[in-house]
């Protein structure tokens, strides 16, 4: 009986050691593959701190992400890419920003390209946008203020705007209303804000738009006010109007953006992907205590825990 | 492995979107989504935002330091409204002066680095050797002014001052620096930082050296001296002496919860000032040599609802002297007379000087466990426990003189060669330790809509006086959109000194193991009002009584004095500051502050501290790359100690310009510093004595400095 064991853990070690071998090759050659061949060029802007800090922390959360070699390589003002992409021979390109997709002089690059902190949908590129998706903001304000049962928003051009794309099914969804004004330019907007404000009553909320909605710093200041006296829930994506009074923002994680954007590259290695601009999913969020104290919520330990920044502390 | 080609139809499309737009600045307008360039350090990490705190506080960022030129943290102290340094006669050691409390060796103030207290046990004070705290390494400075026990324990009692050094946050980050400017003075620096894997790090060592400001003095406590026993002695008038050699290095490392920091402070060939005992001697040398170290474990959420912080830190300290330290130069006869006859005890005097060179070594460990609770609405519950050992574990002395003289055979010949007394009965300070165990307790509780207190206690005890409990509440009160009003009572409490209580075999001060701590209590109401987003405006008025203040009170029909819990001062006053972004380019600050203090005890006003202050700064940047800095700070109505028959010493201004040009080459700024740039002649009070002031004309602070600055940086 023992003697059988042995011969047949002798028998099943040899196995088991060429297993192990035929494994290991295989994942040698695998990773062989990611690591060797697998290359992702990331490009992006040189500029001036405290900005490159957005760059640098996307690269990061790229880096990590991505199943292969990165290289990162900042470009100067209307530095040219293709130099750089030839001498890297990269199998796919993260660009970042602007700069970054303008000097890859497309028409001669034939390596794909995965494209990030850009705020155009247009762009024929798997890519993430520094828009945030409406639903992922639209979330924040019901886990913050359940309340709220109207949502105005004054958006500048006709049309669609991709900030607001699906917003109003997914409010409706929750039981909500989305109410879209309209203004032609600033002083429309000016006067919609007053009237709005003027007819608005605690359960309604403002949503400022990425440029888009008109609010120079006197009428974010008009609003603010009222919306203090009316007990009204203002909110955003720029943090610097919850610093001034807004309820809450939402604004980009880089670092998940970065990890989000090299998940496309990794799949754009292996399978289609759609070649259209996404809008933001991965943000983080800020939210003034003042403003939500004196609107009576509740900052409970729960959301605290979902608050990336808490202001003004003063 | 699949490629894509792209079609052409797509990259015309792509081509078209490009052209639309201006390349050049779409990325950084791209980047002002979040909300300007203030933001964007928030929102990226570079900065933190301040700490909560219901105080009346202050921040001043490292991009505040650079703008000011400031090359020591007492440059950036000075333009705190409220907060004047003044200086001590030994090493010119700055004196922070809040809202009228001034005292000596300034131990009613107590400095954190990193939220770790650098308190020395020997006098109290941040090392007799202190030497100043080059900035380079600070990321900012917080400032409470006001008592802070409940939160910080001892000596958080007339304000306290938190130094928070640059963070390993990963950033990849390489700079080096350097300065050169009158009195032959000279700053370095290089500090890097990065991350490897999960390991954060950050690391910087800066050096100064300078010949220090030779503004001179008339007169000193040795021209008194002279004057009773006929001798020549004196060196006065001559220079005062603020030479000093810094090395300062720190290293922080970070790997996921955990924070291990690093510090070195090591002070040389440093002078001392107007003399240790307030006598030219401008061969003395003193140094001081500080490591710190601390590890600290920090959990936002140990389990739900739950944050847990438990800190371990080490600070070794030393107080020295190369060579030997000269107390009242050749040919002195010292402080040694008749009190009846007023003739000198040792009338052929001390031909090398009266010697007494003391030199102590320090060490402290703590251990501190703090943890916040949300789980209860409404509420933040904050609780911890702490252990501190503190412990003078040597202290070595060899001097010339004895006194009083003894009576067996003296070990010790007055004027003979100096005799090392260290671990005898005729040492200056006992060797010690001091235990103190503490628990807090904390709620933020938001009472109603737009209310919230936030009420602290703290239990303190000390092997050595025992207990004491100090409270503090601060109700907060969202007034308007616009306008924030706090309500703020604080109790506090300072421990008394090893030199107050354990000073021996001193010719005038004896030091009294039964001394209770010094208490504070205040009251404060503030406003905060921002009336459009360009401005901010705070006002607060305060009142305060600051009880059992420890001073040496004569003993009856002797010639010493011993420390006593003796003295009582009340204060009021006001501060008011405004900070106004006039334009993206240009930034006004200024500040003012009024106090009024008294001496209840010799019904007087209080001394040396300024009743009023002004400080102004105009920060411009008047074309791309270009920082233009204004600063002017006046210094008014310092009153003499009662008993000073000397008029009230002379207000003052000083104006500072730094002009900046950033990126002159890739990677390249320079600046040019220039302070008092009027040279004014600006002095801080001398203390005075039974005889009078030693230094009647004060201490002379430097005149004009220029110095100029380069640093690199990628």
């Amino acid at each position: 009986m023992k003697q059988l064991f042995l011969n047949s853990s002798v028998f099943a070690s040899r196995s088991f050691f060429t297993a192990v071998m035929l494994f290991l090759m295989l994942f040698l050659s695998g990773l062989s593959s990611h690591t060797v061949s697998a290359e992702l060029l990331v490009l992006y802007p040189e500029i001036r701190a405290p900005f490159s800090k957005i760059f640098e922390d996307i690269s990061a959360g790229a880096q990590e992400e991505f199943r292969g070699r990165t290289t990162l390589v900042s470009l100067d003002e209307n530095e040219v890419a293709l130099p750089i992409v030839k001498a890297n021979r990269p199998d796919v390109i993260l660009a970042l920003g602007q700069r970054s997709v303008l000097s890859l002089e497309l028409e001669k690059n034939q390596v794909p390209v995965v494209l990030g902190a850009v705020n155009d949908a247009r762009y024929p590129f798997p890519g993430i946008l520094m828009i945030p998706d409406s639903k992922v903001i639209l979330e924040k304000l019901i886990m913050l203020s359940p309340a709220v049962k109207r949502v105005h928003v004054v958006k500048k051009t006709p049309g669609e705007d991709i900030q607001l794309l699906g917003a109003s099914e997914f409010l409706a969804s929750q039981g909500k209303e989305l109410i879209i004004h309209q203004g032609a330019d600033i002083r429309e907007a000016a006067a919609i804000y007053a009237e709005l404000t003027k007819h608005a009553s605690s359960g309604d909320a403002v949503w400022i738009l990425q440029d888009g909605s008109f609010v120079n710093s006197a009428i974010l200041s008009m609003l603010l006010d009222v919306a203090w006296k009316k007990n009204l829930v203002v909110f955003s994506s720029n943090p610097l109007h919850v610093k001034h009074g807004a309820l809450f923002a939402v604004y980009p994680d880089n670092r998940k953006m970065g990890a989000s954007l090299a998940n496309l590259a990794n799949r754009i290695l292996t399978s289609d992907v759609d070649q259209k601009m996404s809008p933001l999913q991965d943000v983080l969020l800020a939210v003034n205590e003042r403003t939500g104290n004196h609107l009576g919520l509740s900052l409970s330990s729960k959301l605290r825990d979902e608050v990336n920044l808490l202001l003004p502390a003063r | 492995m699949k490629k894509m080609i792209f079609a052409p139809f797509l990259m015309m499309a792509s081509l078209t979107i490009i052209a639309d737009k201006s390349v050049a600045d779409s990325d950084l307008e791209l980047m002002s989504l979040y909300g300007g360039e203030e933001f964007i350090s928030i929102a990226t990490g570079v900065t933190q935002p301040i700490a909560k705190a219901p105080a009346v506080a202050s921040v001043v960022t490292a991009e505040e330091i650079e703008k000011i030129g400031a090359r020591d943290i007492d440059d950036v102290l000075e333009t705190i409204p409220g907060l004047h340094v003044a200086r001590d006669s030994t090493g010119y050691n700055p004196i922070y002066t809040f809202r009228g409390i001034y005292a000596g060796l300034n131990p009613q103030v107590l400095m954190l680095i990193n939220g770790i207290p650098i308190t020395n046990l020997f006098q109290g004070d941040r090392n007799v050797v202190w030497g100043g705290m080059p900035v380079q390494s600070i990321s900012r400075i917080e400032v409470i002014r006001g008592p802070g026990s409940a939160l910080y324990g001892a000596d958080a009692f007339a304000g306290v001052i938190n130094i928070v050094t640059h963070e390993a946050n990963g950033e990849e980050h390489f700079e080096a620096g350097a300065r050169y400017g009158t009195f032959n003075t000279k700053d370095f620096w290089v500090s890097k930082g990065g991350s490897i894997g999960d390991l954060k790090f950050y690391g910087i060592l800066e050096g100064q050296k300078t010949d220090g400001f030779n503004e001179k003095i008339k007169a000193d406590a040795q021209s008194l001296w002279d004057m009773f026993s006929g001798t020549n002695a004196s060196l006065a008038p001559g220079s005062v002496n603020t030479q000093r050699e810094n090395y300062d290095a720190r290293l922080e490392l970070v790997y996921k919860n955990l924070t291990l920091r690093g510090g070195l402070q090591s002070r040389n060939n440093a002078g001392d000032g107007v003399g240790t005992a307030q006598a030219l001697a401008p061969d003395n040398r003193l140094s001081s040599q500080r490591f710190n170290t601390d590890l600290t474990y920090d959990n936002k959420a140990i389990i739900k609802d739950l944050s847990l912080k438990i800190q371990a830190s080490y600070l070794h300290t030393t107080q020295e002297v190369e060579g030997d330290l000269v107390l009242y130069p050749a040919g002195s006869t010292g402080p040694f007379f008749d009190p009846e006859t007023l003739l000198p005890i040792y009338p052929g005097g001390f031909p090398d000087g009266v010697i007494g060179s003391p030199e102590v070594y320090e060490r402290h460990s703590r251990l501190n466990i703090s943890s916040f609770y949300t789980g209860i609405d409404k509420h933040e519950i904050g609780f911890g426990t702490g252990y501190y050992y503190g412990d003078v574990y040597k202290v070595k002395e060899s001097k010339n003189f004895e006194f009083p003289p003894s009576t067996e055979p003296p070990i010790i010949i007055p004027g003979g060669p100096v005799v090392d007394v260290s671990d005898t009965q005729k040492v200056f300070l006992e060797e010690d330790e001091r235990i103190n165990k503490y628990l807090f307790l904390q709620d933020i509780w938001q009472l109603a809509n737009d209310w919230e207190l936030t009420a602290g206690v703290r239990y303190d005890h000390y092997s050595d006086f025992g207990d004491t409990v100090n409270p503090r509440f601060a109700l907060v009160w969202s007034t308007t959109r616009k306008l924030t009003t706090k309500l703020i009572y604080g109790e506090a409490f300072r421990a008394p000194s090893f030199v107050q209580t354990r000073a021996i075999n001193n010719p005038l001060l004896l030091g009294n193991p039964t001394l209770d701590p010094e208490e504070l209590k205040s009251y404060e109401i503030a406003f905060d009002y921002r009336p459009n987003y360009d401005l901010i405006l705070n006002v607060n008025a305060f009142y305060y009584e600051w009880d059992d203040i420890i001073q040496f009170v004569s003993d009856p029909g002797g010639s010493t004095s011993t420390a006593q819990n003796a003295g009582e001062q009340t204060g009021h006053g006001m501060e008011f500051e405004a900070r106004w972004s006039a334009t993206e380019r240009l930034k006004l600050i200024g500040n003012f502050a009024w106090q009024k203090s008294k001496d209840r005890n010799l019904d007087t006003d209080a001394a040396n501290s300024p009743e009023k202050q002004l400080y102004a700064q105009m920060n411009w940047q008047f074309a791309e790359h270009w920082n233009l800095n204004l600063q002017a700070n006046w210094v008014m109505d310092r009153n003499r100690a009662g008993g000073d028959a000397r008029s009230d010493i002379d207000n003052y201004a000083l104006v500072d310009v730094t002009l900046r040009r950033k990126s002159l080459w890739s990677g390249i700024d320079v600046a040019l510093i220039v302070k008092n740039l009027f040279d004014e002649d600006a002095r801080e009070p001398s203390p005075n004595s039974d005889f009078g002031a030693f230094i009647p004309d004060d201490l002379p602070l430097a005149g004009q400095t220029i110095m100029a600055e380069i640093r690199y940086n990628y």
